[in-house]
């Protein structure tokens, strides 16, 4: 059985539905190696995006200020 | 050059200018502190909820989970080292979706829940609390899957978008945690008692490691403090240790040390002791702790019967099952 959480070693590129189907059967204690049948992944995230996040992080001060 | 200091964690990492915390995801770009994976999970799946493990919230139900890189915690046993010992920027795969989109994505998979979780949700605080809020007013569910190693004012931010966490209690000793999660234990037990406070559905994970916190001064120890703390009704999940990591010279936890702990929990007076990571292993089904009648039969992360009347009272003695149903 897979230990809990632990499907990233594998997973941690989105899934396609064939990896879900892999993951739900798993889950079962059934182990497969299906290549079919399963929808589109679940969203269209789009891979490497080109725009660069810059959001502010909440929680923080300067060094210099007390805590 | 200024240095900033974050304080979203015990570790209060001063970061100078262009450098980054110990989580190693949170920047500081000349003197602004950046969370550099808003937005960018690495890994997005659909999960059962029993995987979380949430047993008493929503059971039988499908959670979109996800998880950006970095970690707050360097934990040698980690399962997820790939995803949570790295920083966003060493990953192969990052993605691009915005909060908004997971909200969107949830809804269209018929997902009534999210799930932050994989690596360690703290850390991608900003995307995690952005997303939840979201997803709040999309009438979806948060669950946050985590070691809670966490500062309270944070916390309590966060918990008012919470339904349910999971807690990985690590172990029951500052030593454990020292030496084998280069953490603290008393700022995961303040942010348990914090999460009941503020109404969120809380369980709690101990991973039985063998000869590092399977002495029944630990299981004991915890079990008695959630008992104390968190109330009878707090759901303990034991789970069975595999060899990962930095940690593979060590066995699989026997099962019987698991069931031993597991007796030795609902000795302490838990009501609700389960045993993760081992299929049929007899302590993976919820039983009425007023009648013993099984009220939901797992196999694996599978629910065989559900037999929970609605409100999830027990069909024989009509008394409500703590947790989550409907």
């Amino acid at each position: 059985m897979t230990p809990k959480n632990t499907d990233s070693m594998e997973k941690t590129k989105l899934p396609d539905r064939t990896d879900r189907r892999a993951f739900l059967l798993a889950g079962l204690g059934i182990a497969t190696t299906a290549v079919v049948v399963m929808p589109s992944s679940p969203g269209n995230f789009a891979a490497r995006p080109v725009e660069r996040s810059l959001k502010e992080a909440d929680f923080y001060r300067p060094h210099d200020r007390a805590g | 050059m200024t240095t900033v200091v974050c304080e979203l964690c015990p570790r209060y990492c001063a970061i100078p200018d262009g450098g980054a915390g110990d989580c190693r995801i949170r920047v500081n770009l000349k003197g602004r502190l950046i969370a550099t994976t808003f937005g960018r999970p690495s890994s997005v799946h659909i999960d059962p909820m029993e995987k979380k493990p949430l047993y008493h919230f929503f059971p039988g139900t499908p959670i979109f989970s996800l998880a950006t890189a970095g970690c707050n915690l360097h934990c040698l046993n980690c399962q997820n080292w790939q995803l949570s010992q790295r920083g966003g920027e060493e990953m192969e795969e990052i993605y691009h979706a915005p909060p908004e989109m997971i909200v969107a994505t949830a809804r269209a998979e018929r997902c009534q829940s999210i799930a932050y979780t994989y690596s360690e949700p703290i850390v991608y605080y900003e995307y995690v609390h952005a997303t939840a809020q979201l997803a709040r007013e999309a009438g979806l569910n948060n669950c946050l899957i985590s070691a809670g190693y966490i500062n309270e004012r944070p916390l309590r931010q966060l918990c008012r978008v919470m339904d349910a966490a999971n807690i990985d209690v690590k172990g029951f000793t500052e030593d454990f945690y020292r030496r084998i999660c280069s953490a603290t234990l008393a700022p995961v037990l303040r942010g348990l008692v914090v999460m009941r406070e503020e109404g969120v559905w809380v369980e709690v994970t101990l991973l039985i490691i063998p000869g590092e916190n399977d002495d029944p001064l630990q299981v004991r120890g915890l079990a008695r403090w959630i008992h104390d703390e968190m109330g009878a009704d707090t759901p303990l999940h034991l789970s069975r240790f595999h060899p990962h990591y930095r940690m593979q010279n060590l066995p699989p936890t026997p099962v019987d040390t698991l069931l031993r702990c597991r007796q030795m929990a609902l000795d302490a007076g838990l009501h609700f002791v389960y045993v993760g990571n081992v299929i049929g292993n007899g302590g993976e089904s919820t039983y009425c702790p007023h009648d013993g009648t099984l009220l939901i039969e797992r196999f694996g992360l599978v629910i065989k019967e559900n037999h929970l009347l609605a409100g999830g009272r027990c069909p024989v003695c009509g008394n409500p099952l703590p947790g989550v149903w409907t």
